[in-house]
């Protein structure tokens, strides 16, 4: 028995210690990984996200906005934080990661949107991996502790990728951005626009933008009370009006917030869309040339 | 509790723990093992324990009552009370709503209406391995095989042994009672072996079963719209998942049960190598194939009667098998098949006269496997239409084209390569490899590609739903 014990244990030992070089070798190999989200917390860690213009907000923030021509046309340095599948709080909690490493931008543009307003707080947590690389950080064990999925052993070497050789295989290989976004776009299970429009708009979205507002503005007045809110209204395929934006606009505190409206004549081109509710790059490129304009018009 | 969860991970330390170091005692290990394997049972579902009790201990009773008596028609009541009380339970939980949507279906088809609902039943898990297990006592006592077990705690321990209660090995009373009426002895070799038969055992259901599962899952969902590469490719797919699935099932079990000193029977022998359905049934599931065989095959003749009674054996004994995995039309179909590939080889010997060669080993190797597939197909579709398509779908859908569903290719090729490096040490997984740093190292890949790969809400077992 004792010899039995004695080997299990040095085996169970070694085995640990593998685990542990294993999980070095990764972090050091998803370190270089500059791809897409899950390059960010990589880049706002190394303090290279620095912007004084930054866009929050779920995926289509993420795929809406592009970064360079936000740039170019308000000649100022503009990062996007949008993040894949999230509502409001775990945006404000990517912003507050960013907060820690950068210094607070002058403007915040935050991208309404009914699928972030729905629910502001979600249980559960979406597309995990992105968080597996950074999960020992506070900021980011602030985002998932307490939700479903995480597991408080996923801060253990490799045990944290545990569910996940795909990604693994991803960081190894350095492939993480094709195969997200081919996941991503062949995936249907996008909230439906038509829906969110008829069903959701007049009863639940439009009782929670109080509560969404003011989530927001707490969080503001606490992380980043000099920078000002510009909010814009993510445009779905075939969008008829900016239906948020008005609701917003006679609750909005002049001081601090702005509405950026959009001409949305172009939504009804299919050409823009990599599927019925995100925008494919030159789709972006037309919203982010727009969405600057408008700025440029209210004096940015 | 499922042996893939972490809940198991300080489960069976805790009671090895408290088995060898503080509860020395035979009794009071068996003791520790029925507490350990009602929590372990409970922790799905706590209901069932009055059931799981009750059924063993009426056939404990109903052991000694037939014992007890010289009187064949009092030993053959008590006997007849036992499969009436275990197959009711079975009956109950598992085909009741099956006999009442068929009967209905039966009074439809002749133009008859009844407003027959079906019952809310919940099937308890396990269910038909435990029960399985106490009618093999109550008949191995009756037929006078073996004395029956005077220690209630002995006999409770033999049903309810936690590691292989839910899904089998289903254990004979003659086999299994009297490790639970004798001191156990701890060896190191034991130990060892149980802890990689854990190991492989997991390996085989996190790493390859739940990884081919959501590809099967996807073929089997819209099969009418692959082609029929990728059909077969599903149904080859399904063939590993079901055995990296139970045969790595089995494996956690024998290993946890060599923890204790007990040695449950081998559930699996390299299956896919069988060179005919013959052999392939005396590799797969071998403690359900062999209970039909002593309990239903040979009772009703065997191989004593003529050939046309042996067919007829033979296909009744296959379809009950079938029936027993479940009540659905496609299981008593899965069943006929095999009987009906199984027919052939009736009155054949065993042994072939001139050792064949490489290449008819090979060539009848895998039209074994092609047989067994087609036959999964039935196992794993949900109706017998649904079946039919499917195999029509691998010979007709798109045939001259590329497979796209290549992804788990690399699965099956480990669970074959795992198969080959075992196959003449089913009990001792890699014990046959001398060299100790390739042992060690084959360990350490094998437990941390279980990690990676273990999914984040616990997977079922396919036999948890048996």
């Amino acid at each position: 028995m004792r010899t039995f014990l004695r080997k299990t244990l040095v085996a169970a030992a070694l085995c640990a210690l593998l685990a542990i070089l294993l999980d070095l070798g990764l972090t050091w190999r998803s370190k270089g990984n500059q791809y897409e989200r899950y390059a960010d917390l990589n880049v706002i860690r190394a303090g290279k996200a620095e912007a004084e213009v930054v866009v929050i907000g779920n995926s289509r923030a993420r795929y809406h906005y592009d970064a360079r021509v936000l740039s170019d046309r308000l000649d100022r340095r503009c990062y996007n934080l949008g993040m894949i599948g999230y509502p409001l709080q775990d945006q404000l909690g990517k912003l507050e990661y960013y907060l820690e490493h950068s210094p607070a931008p002058d403007l915040v543009i935050v991208n309404v949107d009914i699928a972030s307003m729905k629910p502001l707080a979600r249980d559960t947590i979406i597309q995990y991996e992105q968080f597996l690389d950074d999960i020992r950080d506070p900021a980011v064990l602030g985002i998932v502790w307490g939700k479903t999925g995480f597991r408080p052993t996923d801060v253990l070497p490799w045990v944290r990728y545990a569910g996940f050789p795909e990604y693994v295989w991803k960081i190894v290989t350095k492939d993480t951005v094709t195969n997200v976004h081919a996941g991503f776009a062949a995936s249907d299970k996008v909230l439906d626009p038509l829906r969110a429009r008829q069903v959701s708009i007049p009863k639940e979205a439009l009782e929670m933008l109080d509560v969404y507002l003011a989530t927001l503005r707490i969080h503001r007045q606490r992380y980043w009370p000099h920078a000002k809110v510009a909010f814009v209204e993510t445009p779905y395929h075939d969008s008829d009006s900016l239906w948020i934006l008005q609701a917003i606009a006679p609750k909005l505190d002049a001081r601090s917030e702005l509405l950026v409206p959009v001409d949305l004549g172009w939504t009804h081109d299919p050409t823009n869309y990599m599927n019925r509710t995100h925008l494919n790059a030159k789709g972006a490129a037309l919203f982010s040339a727009l969405v600057a304009d408008s700025l440029r018009a209210k004096g940015w | 509790m499922l042996f893939n969860s972490i809940h198991y991970l300080w489960f069976l330390p805790t009671v090895f723990a408290l088995y060898w170091w503080v509860l020395r005692t035979m009794r009071a290990q068996n003791v520790l093992l029925i507490v350990a394997s009602y929590v372990f049972y409970g922790w799905w579902d706590v209901r069932f324990l009055a059931l799981l009790f009750i059924s063993s201990f009426s056939d404990y009773w109903l052991g000694l009552w037939i014992d007890s008596s010289d009187d064949a028609r009092v030993r053959k009541r008590a006997l007849v009370l036992s499969l009436v009380f275990n197959l009711g339970i079975l009956a109950y939980f598992k085909y009741s709503n099956f006999f009442i949507a068929s009967a209905v279906d039966a009074l439809h088809a002749l133009g008859m209406q009844a407003n027959i609902g079906t019952l809310n039943v919940i099937l308890p898990v396990g269910v038909s391995f435990y029960t399985f297990q106490s009618i093999s006592y109550t008949i191995e006592v009756y037929r006078r095989e073996m004395r029956p077990v005077r220690d209630p705690i002995a006999y409770l321990a033999f049903v309810s042994f936690f590691p292989h209660m839910v899904a089998g090995p289903i254990m004979r009373a003659v086999d299994l009672l009297p490790q639970m009426s004798i001191p156990r002895r701890f060896t190191y070799a034991n130990g060892v072996s149980g802890l990689r038969l854990i190991v492989q055992g997991l390996f085989k259901k996190v790493v390859i079963a739940d990884s081919l599962a959501p590809m099967v899952d996807d073929v089997f969902r819209q099969y009418a719209w692959e082609s029929g590469p990728d059909l077969m490719l599903g149904a080859i797919y399904f063939a590993f998942q079901i055995y990296g699935d139970f045969s790595g099932y089995s494996d956690i079990a024998i290993g946890s049960a060599k923890l204790f000193g007990i040695e449950l029977m081998t559930n699996f022998r390299t299956p896919y190598l069988s060179r005919d359905i013959g052999d392939f049934w005396k590799r797969w599931h071998i403690s359900l194939s062999t209970w039909f065989r002593d309990f239903l095959y040979i009772p009703l003749g065997g191989n004593r009667v003529g050939k046309a009674r042996r067919i007829f054996n033979t296909l009744v004994t296959f379809i009950a098998s079938g029936f027993w995995h479940g009540a659905n039309w496609t299981f008593l179909a899965w069943g006929a098949i095999h009987g009906l590939l199984y027919v052939p080889y009736i009155g054949k010997k065993d042994v072939p006269a001139a050792p064949p060669g490489r290449l008819r080993v090979l060539v009848s190797t895998l039209l074994t496997f092609a047989g067994v597939t087609i036959a999964w197909v039935f196992f794993r579709a949900k109706s017998i239409g649904e079946a039919f398509g499917y195999v029509k779908g691998i010979f007709t859908q798109n045939v001259i084209s590329v497979p796209e569903r290549i992804e788990g290719i690399p699965f099956v090729v480990l669970l074959v390569l795992l198969d080959l490096l075992n196959r003449n040490n089913i009990r001792d997984p890699f014990g046959q490899v001398p060299q100790r740093w390739l042992r060690y190292t084959l360990y350490f890949i094998l437990v941390l590609a279980v990690v990676l790969f273990s999914r984040r809400n616990d997977v079922q077992f396919i036999y948890f739903q048996f």
